[in-house]
């Protein structure tokens, strides 16, 4: 359990990089984002919502994503996030980033 | 087992109730919990597991107010608010900062704006009737044939403030502050203005039969006004 904690919190710091690259494939709603890195991660990480939701606001309070109401399905909306071009250079320096600190880290661990 | 999911949610958003962004994130949740709920119960859980599991996915509270939070500043700086049209009476304003808002045609009758911040905000054919104002920031805040009758008004800011076609008879600005304020076309019969300091004010084409100045300090250009409209400025300071 601990260890499944801190693997979590690990990640959790790089939640805003997962929604970007996901973005890039495509506008997506709330759900779908949460069931993608499910999926992706081989159902070893299950975002919370309010994780996704807090990385959501904060990537839009910054510009690099933007959002807007899809056409109602199954009795509801979706709200859509579309990834902008300041997203897409985020993405890539957060990327960037992450490889090095991976190297380091490779070296120290 | 839905009706409870429903619940839970707006239970989450219950007191964020007044701004948009709360209810747009409350639906935006719902719409996504809905979804994980059916797919759980899909892959074969029973409605109480789909439930549970449905709920614990919305992880910290804390950080989804958060959330809501971020917005929500950015919404009070940005956004104008238009309360236009609507009964709002007796409303609690206290404290809120509404930069640019339209208050047009609307009920506000006994509202309290103590301690908010209305710059640039229009009154337009508002009933203001006894409101209250005290230490409210009514910098370029325009009343127009507005209703502010037995309104109370205490230490607000009155910076290039515009009062057009209202009806301010009777009423007390006793100890106030006006900075190129404008009253135009307005009744201020009997009005007092007992210990007011006036710079640079207008009164255009307003009705100033009986007010009251005593003890109160004004520059030399609203004296000069003032007196040409023969208004009693015997107990006035010139500053």
């Amino acid at each position: 359990m601990i260890q499944r904690k801190l693997s979590s919190d690990l990640l959790r710091g790089h939640v805003d990089t997962m929604i970007l690259k996901l973005l890039q494939s495509g506008d997506k709603y709330g759900y779908e984002i949460s069931k993608l890195i499910y999926v992706s991660s081989n159902e070893q990480y299950e975002i919370k919502e309010a994780t996704m939701y807090s990385s959501l606001k904060r990537l839009e309070k910054d510009g690099c994503i933007l959002s807007y109401w899809g056409d109602a399905t199954q009795g509801g909306r979706r709200k859509y996030y579309k990834i902008t071009p300041l997203g897409e250079d985020t993405y890539r320096q957060n990327k960037n980033d992450w490889e090095q600190a991976k190297q380091i880290l490779e070296r120290l661990l | 087992m839905i009706e409870k999911l429903h619940a839970h949610v707006h239970g989450i958003f219950a007191p964020y109730q007044n701004a948009k962004t709360a209810k747009e994130l409350e639906e935006e949740l719902l719409q996504n919990l809905l979804e994980k709920y059916n797919d759980h119960k899909r892959k074969g859980a029973s409605e109480e597991e789909a439930y549970k599991l449905t709920v614990d996915s919305i992880g910290e509270v804390s950080e989804l107010v958060d959330a809501l939070n971020l917005q929500y500043n950015e919404l009070e700086q940005a956004i104008k608010m238009d309360y236009s049209k609507q009964r709002l009476l007796d409303s609690d304003f206290r404290s809120v900062s509404v930069h640019d808002g339209k208050f047009n045609s609307c009920d506000l009758s006994r509202s309290d704006f103590s301690h908010s911040d209305l710059t640039g905000s229009t009154f337009k054919s508002t009933n203001l009737s006894n409101c209250i104002f005290e230490n409210v920031n009514l910098t370029s805040t325009l009343f127009k044939s507005a209703n502010l009758k037995g309104v109370t008004l205490k230490n607000n800011n009155y910076n290039k403030t515009h009062f057009k076609g209202c009806n301010l008879t009777g009423l007390i600005f006793d100890g106030e502050s006006f900075n190129q304020t404008v009253f135009e076309g307005c009744s201020l019969k009997k009005a007092s203005f007992r210990d007011a300091t006036l710079t640079n004010v207008q009164f255009r084409m307003s009705d100033l039969k009986k007010i009251d100045f005593t003890g109160a300090a004004m520059d030399k250009l609203t004296y000069i006004f003032l007196n040409g409209a023969k208004v009693d400025l015997s107990g006035v300071t010139i500053i």
